[in-house]
């Protein structure tokens, strides 16, 4: 074959190659969130804090827990929490991570406000909420793990 | 070379299908997970109740809580949804793909 045959040849294998990845790319799909790894390294900070909470909680007697010798604590949560939902805010198609972010933090305050009231927290109560909390976390942690992508790649 | 369309889009199905059928179970594991989170809480709640540590009021905010907490845990199932569809999607369009660049 002629040299400027084969070139031609090479040219239009070229064009054919890039063409169809071109419409590889325009045809596949790209409508679910991926994973964020921020993401989950807050949600796991955010345990952390919710944790460390429940346990100076937990540290003072029952009838002794006023609101004030909390507030401190609960203020380094909802920082947490707070980093935790713009991270989520910050990836597209990523309306579950949102909401959840967003319930915690909602139950953050619920929790707050009802301490700041009553200016006590019973043992009972504190275990349901920190196991509400912890849940919600695990579900945040669960999708997470199930955004990032199989083995087989797309 | 010629290109057998209906050939290609039965490989297309049946590569999308694998897909399905490899993630369909994340969702079933996902929906378990959260139920059994809430038998923990729910049992909690009516334990504490009946023995008097919780008050009508308390019991009634916890459940507002829970179902609020139910409602967002179970958005989770729309990422495994999507996640799937967009596999599914992607794989049977990597099969056509790879039968144009064969016939081409």
């Amino acid at each position: 074959m002629p040299r400027t045959d084969r070139m031609r040849a090479v040219h239009g294998c070229v064009c054919t190659l890039l063409l169809l990845a071109f419409l590889g790319g325009c045809a596949a799909a790209d409508f679910a969130p991926g994973y964020d790894p921020q993401t989950a390294t807050q949600v796991a900070a955010t345990y952390k804090a919710v944790t460390r909470f429940y346990m100076r909680l937990r540290e003072t007697a029952e009838g002794e827990r006023a609101y004030a010798g909390f507030a401190p604590g609960y203020d380094e949560v909802a920082v947490e929490m707070k980093t935790l939902a713009w991270s989520a805010r910050r990836q597209a198609h990523n309306r579950a991570s949102r909401d959840m972010a967003r319930r915690l933090q909602a139950d953050w305050r619920e929790i707050e406000a009802r301490h700041r009231k009553r200016d006590s927290y019973a043992d009972a109560l504190a275990d349901i909420d920190e196991q509400r909390l912890d849940n919600l976390l695990d579900d945040m942690a669960s999708v997470e793990s199930y955004k990032r992508k199989l083995p087989d790649g797309d | 070379m010629e290109m057998d369309f209906e050939q290609v889009f039965r490989d297309m199905l049946a590569a999308a299908r694998d897909r399905l059928d490899a993630r369909g179970p994340q969702a079933r594991n996902y929906l378990r997970e959260v139920m059994e989170q809430q038998k923990d809480v729910l049992a909690r709640l009516a334990r504490d109740r009946v023995s008097g540590a919780l008050s009508d009021e308390d019991l009634r905010m916890e459940l507002e809580a829970v179902r609020a907490d139910v409602t967002v845990a179970l958005e989770g199932l729309e990422v495994i949804a999507r996640e799937t569809a967009e596999s599914a999607w992607n794989a049977a369009v990597k099969v056509l793909l790879e039968a144009l660049t064969a016939a081409i």
